[in-house]
C-alpha cells in the first residue's frame, strides 16, 4: 500500500551540489505525528500505570495465542511445541520489560556529590520518538524486545518491518487491541534501508534502533549523514541479550537538575 | 461511587462468616479453641478466630519449609512473577471486601482503607512481581539466594499493607512465608488468607495464622524460620536483636513549618498525618514544631481544621476519624495528655459527646509544650498533635533529632533551597518537602531504612547475604 508518487525528482543543494535526500514516505510521517502526539501523553503516565498497561498486553497475547502459533510454525517450519515454547518466551520477554517501568530509573540515576551546597541529581527521561527496524529475519523475540524495551520508558516507537517479515504485523495487531494508547506502537511496513535512512531524515524522530539491520543493510545505510543528528542511536554488531536493562537506557537521555541548598 | 448507597446497604456486605481459619499449606484449617474478634467501633463480637497453638506454629513453619524446598525455590523468577501478579489481581478483585474487613477489625474509616491501604498493598504486589524475573539485576549478585522462610509479624493498625511492604518482597526474592497476624485485628490478614488460598500459588509459600506474643516467640526461635521481620509489632519489647530479626523501623513523625510555608497545604498534610493517616505504622503522634513568628496562627488554623472532621462508624464513608482498636492504647492516651495538661501545656479537643461503647477518643491538640516535657518523649497512639514552637531552623533542627528514636520528617517551607539544607541536617530517614506521607514501593527505604546498600529494591533483607543489620 505504497503511496509514493511516481513522478518524484530529487533536487540538489546548490551550495554543495549534493543531492537532498528523498522526502519520506506519506505513511511513515503519518506514523511520525501519531507517534509524536501520543508522546506527552505516554511519557506523563506515572510508571507504575505504565507498567500496568504493559502487563494487561501479556493477557492479549495470550488471546492471541493460536495464530501467533501458527505464524511460528509456517514461518520458522518447527513443530507446535517448540512454537509454543517460542511464544511463551516471546510473552516472557514483553512481561520482563513490563516490570522494569518503575524500576530502571533507580539503576540510571544518582545524587552527584559535587563540590558545593547543590543537590544535585541525575535522572533518565525518555529520549522521546524513536524509530526501531526490522529486518525480514527478525524473530517474534527481537520484535517484542525492541518494541518493549523502547516504550517501557515513555518512549513511542515507529517500527519499520520489512515486507517479508511473517510477525511484525501480527504484533500490531495485537498490541493495536490492548489498551496501549493509540500512536505509541506505529508500525509501517517498509524495506529496512528506506526505513532508517527517511527516519534519519525526519526532523521529528530523535532515535533510531539499528540493531536488527543485516549486514548488508547497514552497509547500505552506514553512511547517511542525518543519522548523526539522533539522539540516540543503536548500531547493529552489538551483541545484547533480549532481556537487557541497557537496551532499555539506551533510549533515555540523562537530565541533571541542580538545587542550591544552602540558604539555611 | 457509594454516595448513592444508603447506609443499610453499605452493611449488607458485612455479614462475616461465624468463623475465620488459618491458612496453612493451602488449606483453611480451624482450631479446636477460639475467641472472639471484636469490633473496636462498638465492641460488638464479628466473629470468631482459632486460638493459635504450638502445633499450629509448627504445621505451619513446616508447610512454609517443605513448600520452599520442593516447589518455590524450584521455580523459575518468570513462574513466581505470575504468582505475585495473581495475588495483586486477588486483592484487586477482593478488593471492598479487604477494605471492610479491615475497617471493621480495625477502626479506620472505610475511606482510608479503601484508597490506601488496599490499592498499596496491591502495588505493593505488582511491583515486587517486577523483581521476581530480574533478582540478578537488584545488586544482589548473579543469582542471589533466597533465605527460605521467613516469619512476617503484623501490627494491629496497618496489617494488610504491612503484610504487603513484607511478603512481597520476601515472595519476589525466592522466599515462602509465614504471616502472624494481630490477635486483635487478625481479620484483614484472614480473610486475605481466604482469598488467596484457592487462586493457583502452591500450597504452603503463604502461610498466615494468629496469635499473641507467644507465637511470636515460637516463630522467633523456630530453627527453620531463618528472618522474622516485624513492622511495629505489637510486642513492646526491646527482645534481644539477633541476626535473624529485621526489624522495620516504626514511624515517628515530626513536622516543621517555617514562616514561609505553604500554609493550607501545611494545614491539611499535618491534620493528615496525625488524625487520619495515625494508624500506619505509626508509634508515636506526630510532633509539630512552628517557627514562632507563626506559631499562634497556625495552632489556631490546626484547631479550626480539626474542628471539621468527623469522628464516627468507620463504615460510614463521611467519617474522618474512626475508632481505636486497642484498649491499653486509649487509657494511656488519657494519662498521657492528662499530665502533659497538668504540667502546663494547653490542651484542646474537640469537645464531641463519645459513644459508650467503643474504643473512642476525641482529636485533641497540645499546644504551649516545653521542649523538656515528658510528653514529647511518650510513644502515644491516637490521635493527637502536639505544637511546639522554635525560633530558628537550626533549633527545629536540634530539637528534631533528639530523639533515640528513627523518624521521618517534613519540612513546610517555600524556599527549597532552605529545606535541602534542612534535610540534610536532620537525622530523619525519610525528608518530605512539602507534602504528607505517602507509601510507594518504588521507594522502600522509607519502610526499610536499615536496607543500606540494596536501598533501591528492599529486597536485601531476603536474601542471604543480603543485608548487614
Amino acid at each position: 500500500m505504497s503511496r509514493i508518487t511516481q513522478d518524484t525528482r530529487n533536487t540538489t543543494d546548490p551550495a554543495s551540489d549534493k543531492e537532498f535526500s528523498p522526502a519520506p514516505d506519506k505513511k511513515i510521517c503519518d506514523a511520525v505525528s501519531r507517534a509524536q502526539s501520543a508522546h506527552p501523553g505516554w511519557a506523563a503516565f506515572t510508571a507504575t500505570q505504565r507498567s500496568h498497561v504493559l502487563y494487561r498486553v501479556g493477557d492479549v497475547f495470550d488471546t492471541y495465542r493460536p495464530q501467533m502459533i501458527d505464524t511460528i510454525i509456517r514461518s520458522h517450519g518447527v513443530k507446535t511445541s517448540r512454537a509454543e515454547q517460542h511464544l511463551s518466551d516471546a510473552i516472557d520477554v514483553w512481561m520482563w520489560y513490563a516490570g522494569w517501568a518503575d524500576k530502571y530509573a533507580q539503576f540510571a540515576s544518582s545524587v552527584n556529590p559535587v563540590a558545593g551546597p547543590y543537590l544535585t541529581v541525575s535522572a533518565p527521561q525518555p529520549v522521546g520518538i524513536v524509530g526501531a527496524v526490522v529486518s525480514e529475519k527478525s524473530s517474534l523475540v527481537e520484535i517484542i524486545s525492541a518494541i518493549a524495551s523502547v516504550i517501557v520508558s515513555g518512549n513511542t516507537v515507529i517500527v519499520g518491518a520489512a515486507r517479508k517479515n511473517s510477525f511484525a504485523l501480527s504484533v500490531a495487531e495485537i498490541l493495536a487491541t490492548s489498551d496501549i494508547p493509540s500512536g505509541v506502537v506505529n508500525v509501517v511496513t517498509e524495506s529496512p534501508v528506506s526505513f532508517a535512512a527517511a527516519m534519519a531524515a525526519h526532523p521529528n524522530v530523535d532515535a533510531l534502533d539499528l540493531a536488527n539491520l543485516t549486514e548488508n543493510e547497514w552497509a547500505d545505510c552506514c553512511d547517511i549523514a542525518t543519522l548523526e543528528t539522533m539522539k540516540c542511536l543503536r548500531l547493529p554488531g552489538t551483541i545484547t541479550p533480549v532481556r537487557a536493562l541497557s537496551r532499555i537506557t539506551a533510549f533515555t537521555l540523562n537530565k541533571t537538575l541542580w538545587h542550591n541548598k544552602s540558604l539555611l | 461511587m457509594t454516595e448513592n448507597i444508603s447506609i443499610h446497604e453499605q452493611h449488607h456486605n458485612t455479614n462475616l462468616p461465624e468463623k475465620y481459619g488459618n491458612l496453612i499449606n493451602g488449606e483453611i484449617v480451624y482450631e479446636k479453641d477460639s475467641y472472639p474478634v471484636i469490633n473496636p467501633a462498638n465492641e460488638k463480637t464479628l466473629t470468631t478466630v482459632g486460638k493459635t497453638t504450638t502445633t499450629t506454629i509448627n504445621a505451619a513453619v513446616n508447610a512454609a519449609r517443605k513448600a520452599h524446598k520442593n516447589v518455590w525455590s524450584q521455580l523459575s523468577g518468570s513462574e513466581r512473577r505470575n504468582h505475585l501478579l495473581r495475588i495483586a489481581h486477588a486483592i484487586h478483585d477482593n478488593a471492598d471486601k479487604l477494605a471492610i474487613a479491615e475497617s471493621l477489625n480495625s477502626g479506620k474509616p472505610l475511606t482510608e482503607t479503601r484508597s490506601i491501604d488496599i490499592p498499596n498493598a496491591e502495588a505493593w504486589f505488582f511491583y515486587y512481581a517486577g523483581w521476581a524475573d530480574k533478582l540478578n539485576y537488584a545488586g544482589l549478585g548473579a543469582q542471589p539466594n533466597a533465605l527460605g522462610t521467613t516469619a512476617h509479624i503484623l501490627p494491629p493498625n496497618s496489617s494488610l499493607l504491612a503484610a504487603a511492604c513484607t511478603v512481597a518482597p520476601a515472595l519476589a526474592a525466592g522466599n515462602t512465608v509465614v504471616v502472624k497476624a494481630s490477635a486483635t485485628v487478625p481479620l484483614p490478614a484472614l480473610v486475605f488468607g481466604e482469598i488467596i488460598h484457592n487462586i493457583g500459588i502452591p500450597p504452603g509459600v503463604v502461610n498466615i495464622v494468629t496469635g499473641r506474643e507467644d507465637s511470636e516467640q515460637l516463630l522467633r526461635e523456630h530453627p527453620d524460620v531463618k528472618k522474622i521481620v516485624s513492622i511495629g509489632s505489637d510486642v513492646h519489647s526491646d527482645g534481644a536483636r539477633t541476626h535473624t530479626d529485621h526489624r522495620t523501623h516504626t514511624d515517628h513523625r515530626t513536622h516543621i513549618v517555617c514562616d514561609d510555608a505553604p500554609f493550607d497545604e501545611a494545614i491539611e498534610g499535618i491534620v493528615n498525618d496525625a488524625f487520619m493517616r495515625r494508624n500506619r505504622f505509626t508509634a508515636r503522634s506526630p510532633l509539630v514544631f512552628v517557627q514562632e513568628n507563626v506559631y499562634d496562627d497556625v495552632v489556631e488554623r490546626l484547631k479550626h481544621r480539626v474542628r471539621g472532621l468527623r469522628v464516627g462508624d468507620p463504615l460510614d464513608t463521611n467519617t474522618d476519624i474512626g475508632s481505636m482498636n486497642c484498649r491499653r492504647d486509649v487509657t494511656y492516651f488519657a494519662q498521657v495528655v492528662n499530665a502533659a495538661e497538668n504540667e502546663g501545656c494547653e490542651r484542646w479537643d474537640t469537645g464531641i459527646t463519645l459513644p459508650t461503647n467503643g474504643l473512642w477518643l476525641r482529636p485533641t491538640i497540645l499546644s504551649r509544650v516545653s521542649i523538656s516535657s515528658p510528653v514529647v518523649r511518650e510513644n502515644v497512639y491516637g490521635p493527637l498533635l502536639i505544637v511546639l514552637p522554635f525560633r530558628t531552623p537550626h533549633e527545629a533542627i536540634r530539637h528534631a533529632n533528639n530523639t533515640r528514636h528513627s523518624f521521618c520528617a517534613t519540612i513546610w517551607s517555600d524556599k527549597a533551597s532552605r529545606a535541602f539544607a534542612m534535610a540534610d541536617q536532620l537525622g530523619a530517614d525519610t525528608v518530605r518537602i512539602n507534602t504528607s506521607h505517602s507509601c510507594d514501593p518504588a521507594s522502600p527505604s522509607d519502610i526499610f531504612p536499615l536496607d543500606h546498600a540494596q536501598h533501591k529494591t528492599g529486597l536485601s533483607p531476603y536474601v542471604q547475604n543480603g543485608e548487614t543489620v
